[in-house]
């Protein structure tokens, strides 16, 4: 494992409800796993309920923290400060599944996510979001275009 | 959700005209100095449409593929249309701006029900 990085706000530009990542729980160069959650209120909520696709935009931030920390980690000076990454996008998706239709706001949410194939600034990553119980609430495969640092 | 308007709607051609202003809560945070449309606030769009179509319990259950071709600023106006797929269960969506394509991809919808 290249670092350790539990309690760590991930390093991401996303700022107020669109932030859903709110801990990187661990990381390596090929995976993260982050919890989160969907705010309510917000503008993903509806009538009390979230659609579950919402979930996507979890995992692509868990997907971009991990890009931020890996090249943070390779590009590292002495003052070793962690690199913020630039505004990244999500361009392709496929193969998205979704157990549930909607999910419930508020509560604690795990991503795991595996870096596949790159050609930057692309990058491919598989992505699975579940509930805190460890039930899978969606999976997908996942290709975001990723500025680097602003 | 207010955010954003509709414009018009025609459930005979599966479409919706809608307008997203700088208000739009779809924009903030995303980013703070670069506003740009979340990708899950096409599908939003794409899901409303679907609900307008089949009825308020239908909704977006996959998306076998999706492509978001170019970036959405505020105070953007956006056609979303649906059409038919081979699959029964399965829609394709596209949504353009004034002039290009925006977002476009191929959808399994749910019908109307319990979840």
């Amino acid at each position: 494992m290249t670092a350790a990085a539990a309690d760590a706000l991930p390093p991401i530009p996303h700022a107020g409800p669109a932030r859903l990542v709110t801990r990187v729980v661990r990381w390596d160069a090929s995976e993260i796993v982050c919890e989160g959650r969907i705010p309510a209120p917000g503008p993903w909520v509806r009538d009390g309920r979230c659609p579950a696709f919402v979930l996507l935009e979890l995992a692509a931030q868990a997907a971009a923290a991990l890009d931020a920390l890996q090249a943070s980690a390779t590009s590292r000076g002495s003052a070793g400060e962690r690199r913020a990454a630039g505004p990244g996008s999500i361009v392709r998706v496929r193969d998205l599944g979704l157990s549930r239709p909607t999910v419930a706001p508020g509560r604690l949410l795990r991503a795991q996510v595996t870096r596949g194939a790159a050609a930057p600034p692309l990058f491919m990553f598989a992505v699975r979001v579940d509930d805190d119980g460890g039930q899978e609430l969606m999976r997908a495969e996942l290709a975001l275009h990723i500025a680097g640092e602003p | 959700m207010d955010d954003f308007e509709v414009l018009g709607f025609s459930a005979a051609e599966k479409s919706m005209e809608v307008s997203l202003g700088a208000s739009s809560r779809f924009f903030a945070g995303h980013f703070p100095d670069h506003p740009v449309l979340p990708a899950i606030a096409h599908l939003v769009l794409v899901d409303t449409l679907v609900k307008r179509c089949l009825g308020e319990g239908a909704g977006i259950i996959a998306v076998e593929r999706a492509r978001w071709l170019r970036p959405v600023p505020p105070g953007t106006r956006l056609r979303v249309r649906l059409t038919e797929a081979r699959d029964p269960a399965q829609m394709r969506f596209a949504i353009d701006g004034d002039e290009e394509r925006v977002s476009e991809g191929l959808l399994t919808w749910r019908a109307p029900g319990p979840e």
